[in-house]
């Protein structure tokens, strides 16, 4: 499974929100490119079962929780004998409107989207500081800078989360890079609605220039880029890939 | 404190409800039973799949046991011990935790109704729970002990007692609130343990004083788990302290003799909280999250004993 040639050989990333979605996808991805991975998920059957295939350590986790956080980051850092870089994948969707959006549903995704990040970021930066040259990877979203309908709660959180990476990019440097990606519309479970739905993957597909979603092998690239060397001067900033669905 | 506590001693005083060391046994074991009817169920337990009451022989007769098992697929088996000092609870005092944790871990629970002190002082207590123990391991999953208080220290003597007789494999224990020492002059017995919180020093030595009255008695770790010369090879723990209990310190005291001795620990401390405060998970968010830690943290010991995470 390990690949010395790979472009993140020798580096061990912990990845959130692993065992579906993106954050699969970028498991995938960095242990191909020889990465060591820790996987942390909601769902713990599933996560220790694409851990045992990627040969990496996996361990249950509900970011929203400050104790399982530090808890599984402890174990994750015990695991790996350290930690070079960090993706925070998992996520939270919510789609109502702002006036159907009740308070336990806001917290909710708050605690998830951006209150999650914290938990994982205070547990790894001490593991962080100690690598050479360390990098954090935050799944943000183009909710984060624009508007759609019945996403106020969800937007809110993502644009926290890009605030959150220049802020960081600001204050972690010189050896730690935080750097994040803006999907826009991708395969995943989060997207079923979309998807399945002919009609609604049509009239979405026709907004994209590309015509088409993306996949999350897509975002792995991104992520596999910004937690690579090839991204050296890269930090506070965001990628978005989106397949031209802001400007249109 | 969390007013929710203060709440209850308030409603206590108001009523002029005795201590446990006041009273008998007999009427102590009553008024424990009274709080817990009394009590309205939460409405937001686990929906469980089935709830049974059996009975599993063991050394002293039939021991009476409560089966929950969740909706969902199950990964492994957990004794729980319930608290009340040796001397009083039953089955019901720990109910709706056992549910809580079936759900939340996707485990069988079996609670254990194990005799009670003065009429069955050390070992028997501890005779039955970990007969349980031998019996569970039987079932065949990954096998975890829980308990709260008494019933912590009845699990965590158990694991020592496996340890030492090579019994059943204990992936995991999960200590809330544990009794670990005859030591009344901890820093948070002088603080605390005269402001009867739900639980004083004279409830405490009225309890070991049944359970197990001769003082040079108390010395052997089974009865005292803290007096180990040696913990290692003893399962992985997560212990559970409140920040306003008498038995804080010998709670973070046995976390750190497990830890100097090579096994893995993990502490929630519960802030504001009194003695074994998972009771009140259906009333405080904060406490509801920590049983979700605990029972998380049960999980994904059990998860990892399936041969993965072996790097």
């Amino acid at each position: 499974m390990s690949n010395r040639d790979g472009k993140l050989a020798g580096r061990r990333i912990l990845i959130t929100g692993a065992a579906s979605g993106m954050g699969r996808a970028i498991a995938e991805l960095f242990t191909r490119e020889g990465a060591r991975v820790a996987l942390l998920d909601l769902n713990g059957p599933a996560v220790l079962e694409l851990a045992k295939d990627l040969q990496g350590f996996g361990i249950e986790c509900d970011i929203s929780s400050a104790q399982q956080v530090a808890d599984s980051v402890a174990a994750a850092i015990k695991a790996l004998g350290g930690l070079d870089g960090v993706v925070n994948a998992a996520g939270l969707y919510y789609s109502k409107s702002f006036e159907e959006t009740d308070i336990e549903s806001w917290n909710r995704v708050m605690a998830v989207n951006v209150t999650g990040p914290y938990h994982l970021l205070q547990a790894a930066l001490p593991a962080l500081r100690q690598a050479s040259s360390a990098t954090i990877v935050n799944i943000a979203s183009i909710s984060g800078y624009l508007p759609m309908a019945g996403t106020a709660a969800y937007s809110t959180s993502k644009a926290a989360i890009l605030m959150l990476t220049k802020s960081l990019g600001f204050e972690l440097g010189p050896n730690i890079r935080v750097n994040a990606i803006c999907p826009g519309v991708i395969k995943t479970e989060m997207t079923r609605h979309i998807w399945e739905d002919p009609a609604r993957a049509a009239s979405t597909a026709d907004r994209v220039s590309l015509k088409k979603m993306g996949e999350a092998e897509d975002i792995a690239k991104a992520a596999l880029y910004l937690s690579s060397e090839d991204s050296s001067f890269a930090t506070g900033t965001e990628i978005v890939l989106d397949g031209g669905f802001s400007w249109r | 404190m969390h007013p929710y506590f203060q709440m209850i001693i308030d409603a206590y005083a108001a009523a002029q409800r005795p201590f446990f060391h006041q009273v008998t046994p007999g009427v102590a074991r009553d008024m424990m039973s009274a709080s817990i009817s009394a009590a309205p169920k939460p409405t937001d337990l686990p929906v469980m799949a089935s709830v049974n009451n059996e009975n599993v022989q063991g050394p002293n007769g039939a021991i009476a046991i409560r089966r929950y098992l969740p909706e969902g697929g199950i990964l492994g088996t957990c004794v729980y011990a319930h608290s009340g000092g040796w001397v009083i609870g039953d089955l019901e005092s720990g109910d709706n935790l056992c549910r809580r944790l079936a759900g939340l871990a996707s485990v069988e629970v079996i609670s254990v109704d194990y005799r009670l002190a003065p009429e069955y002082p050390f070992p028997v207590p501890l005779d039955d729970v970990y007969a349980v123990v031998q019996w569970a391991s039987g079932l065949g999953r990954p096998l975890i002990v829980a308990g709260e208080s008494a019933g912590a220290n009845l699990v965590a003597a158990a694991a020592i007692r496996a340890r030492d007789e090579k019994g059943p494999a204990i992936i995991a224990q999960l200590l809330a609130s544990p009794v670990t020492d005859h030591n009344f002059e901890t820093e948070s017995y002088r603080t605390i343990g005269d402001k009867n919180w739900l639980l004083s020093r004279a409830d405490m030595e009225w309890f070991w004083g049944h359970y197990c009255a001769e003082s040079d008695a108390r010395n052997n770790p089974l009865v005292s788990p803290l007096r180990l010369k040696n913990a290692s090879g003893l399962p992985q723990a997560m212990v559970v302290v409140s920040e306003l209990d008498p038995l804080r310190d010998e709670g973070l005291a046995y976390a750190e003799l497990l830890r100097t001795s090579g096994v893995p620990v993990s502490v929630i401390e519960g802030k504001d909280m009194l003695h074994a405060y998972f009771f009140a998970a259906g009333a405080i968010p904060e406490v509801a999250q920590s049983v979700a830690d605990s029972a998380s943290w049960l999980k994904n010991c059990i998860l990892a004993s399936n041969g993965v995470n072996n790097q």
